[in-house]
């Protein structure tokens, strides 16, 4: 009996530990990723060259597929391979453009990181206070770990508006009326569009 | 012993529950369910079966995708899995009944205008483990073709005439003024935070607004200055108002409605516009002479002092969406709900 709870103990300290070692993580990643992207700003002249300076930044800091799934949303396994390549490759320009939009060159906005929780096994959220142009914003960071390739940030809420989910909203719509056809096209119109 | 058993009880509820999994069908087969906390996925479309309510297959050629086929039980006469895509055809599902959970809000399912795909995605999901986003909350918008006129003539009224005049404002006063405007004006609308915090029953945080209205009225020479933002249990003490209220009290958002000018609204927040209204002190007294009818508008959200901060809110949602006007109702709702659950 007392083996049994010593293990039950172990199994629940270790649990913790691994849940801690997970946000410690996912925190360190993300404040990597957003001093960089800082600099990237700091050091941009116009909008157009932020959004070039951030582009690998984010490429290697976001997961794309993730995001691009789960914004199409249920209409998504009916996209075949090559569709399905396109809608990440025209959601990672607008989320980049979408990202670099909320940033004006030379102003740097300052981050405050509160405590990392993880929400869900896989998953940690990373709240942050971000102070910008004399306003403040609370702004959340999802991250996972998708196959295994590091941490990787999901979504961003803005003041409790979640960007996947706003194009879920929007995404899903499309797909309801003409399916994967005018979920692409739409994107591709939203690219033209904002050029 | 036993209070270490209860606490692992509560830390981790699942490894006590029945050993029934949960299980959806799809044009994969069966596919278990992963449960959040042991809950079912928010306003799902989808019907999902205890596992000892899925028929088991009869035969290997009864089970084209035995990897989504739950783990085999000794059952004497299993029947075929339901849904396959192989050659047998597939008997109804045989009385699930008994162990269905339907999630109870129900839309049609998605209409594909498109013919079926070549070659559909052989294993990806509807959505994925992690997936969360089919709990967005949504709002009724029964009159959706008036809201959408409505939301261009505001886009195009920002465009021409909102934005020229922010730009304006912005040129002819320095930023430190412009900052001193909003100061007193945030400053003055002190009763509608303290009301509604109180009305929240929140008395705790009606307490530190009225020492963040004293301390800023005080050293803040009239709330020109902010001195509040130096302690960060004034700093952050979250904004209310009678649209919160209501959401606390259990009052649903209601239909969305696009105002002429002011922008997104549910019913229930424009009911509570009218009540931050009659809260805000501007709208009690003329302010030296000016009429009242004047002064009524400064004191709603969409005045000259808040318009760059409301215009770049705009932007933010419409800007490279692909519907505008979905994002910015999505946006909208979203923040809403945000606010009230603080």
């Amino acid at each position: 009996m007392k083996t049994n709870a010593f293990l039950l103990s172990l199994i629940l300290s270790l649990s913790c530990g691994n849940a801690f070692a997970s946000t410690t993580e996912a925190e360190n990643f993300l404040k990597k990723s957003v001093g960089e992207v800082v600099e990237a700003a700091k050091n941009a002249k116009d909008a157009p060259a932020l959004a070039s300076a951030v582009r690998p930044i984010l490429l290697k800091t976001i997961s794309f597929d993730a995001m691009t799934r789960r914004a199409v949303g249920p209409g998504w396994r009916q996209f075949t391979d090559a569709e399905q390549k396109d809608a990440i490759g025209f959601f990672t320009t607008l989320i980049i453009r979408t990202y670099s939009a909320k940033f004006t060159p030379g102003e740097l906005p300052d981050v405050l990181y509160k405590a990392a929780t993880e929400t869900a096994p896989g998953r940690v959220e990373v709240a942050t206070t971000t102070l910008y142009k004399g306003s403040r914003y609370e702004v959340v960071y999802r991250l996972e770990q998708p196959e295994g390739k590091g941490w990787r940030v999901t979504d961003v809420v803005i003041e409790g508006v979640s960007m996947i989910a706003n194009y879920r909203g929007q995404l899903d719509a499309q797909f309801k009326s003409g399916g994967a056809g005018a979920v692409l096209g739409s994107l591709q119109k939203s690219i033209d569009s904002s050029k | 012993m036993f209070v270490l058993g209860a606490i692992v009880c509560v830390l981790a509820p699942e490894a006590f529950a029945e050993s029934d999994r949960i299980y959806s069908y799809t044009t994969q087969g069966t596919v278990p369910v992963d449960l959040n906390q042991g809950r079912l996925p928010k306003n799902s479309y989808e019907t999902y079966y205890l596992e000892s309510a899925i028929p088991q297959p009869s035969g290997p050629k009864a089970t084209p995708k035995p990897k989504a086929t739950p783990k085999p039980k000794a059952t004497p006469k299993p029947k075929a899995t339901p849904k396959p895509k192989a050659e047998p055809t597939p008997e109804p599902i045989p009385n699930p009944k008994p162990a269905a959970i339907t999630v109870t809000k129900k839309s049609p399912p998605a209409q594909v205008a498109k013919p079926p795909k070549s070659s559909p995605k052989p294993t990806a999901p509807p959505v994925d483990d992690l997936d969360e986003y089919s709990d967005t909350v949504k709002i009724a918008d029964p009159i959706e073709p008036a809201n959408r006129g409505v939301f261009w003539v505001n886009h195009y009224l920002y465009k021409f005439a909102v934005r020229p005049l922010t730009k304006v404002y912005q040129t002819v006063l320095p930023k430190p003024v412009r900052t001193a405007v909003h100061n007193v004006y945030d400053n003055a609308e002190y009763p509608v935070r303290m009301v509604n915090h109180l009305l929240q029953g929140k008395p705790g945080r009606a307490d530190l607004e009225t020492r963040k209205f004293l301390l800023n009225s005080t050293a803040g020479v009239g709330g020109i200055f902010k001195p509040s933002d130096r302690f960060p249990s004034l700093a952050e003490v979250p904004s209310a108002d009678t649209g919160q209220t209501f959401a606390k009290w259990g009052i649903g958002h209601g239909a969305y409605v696009v105002l002429p000018v002011i922008g997104p609204r549910s019913v229930r927040d424009t009911v509570g516009l009218a009540g931050d209204v009659a809260l805000n002190p501007l709208t009690w007294v003329p302010i030296g002479g000016v009429a009242q009818a004047i002064s009524i508008p400064l004191s709603t959200p969409n005045t000259v002092r808040n318009m760059d901060s409301r215009l770049n809110a705009y932007d933010a949602a419409t800007e490279n969406a692909v519907d505008p006007y979905i994002s910015l109702r999505g946006s909208y709702i979203q923040y809403r709900e945000k606010a009230a659950s603080k």
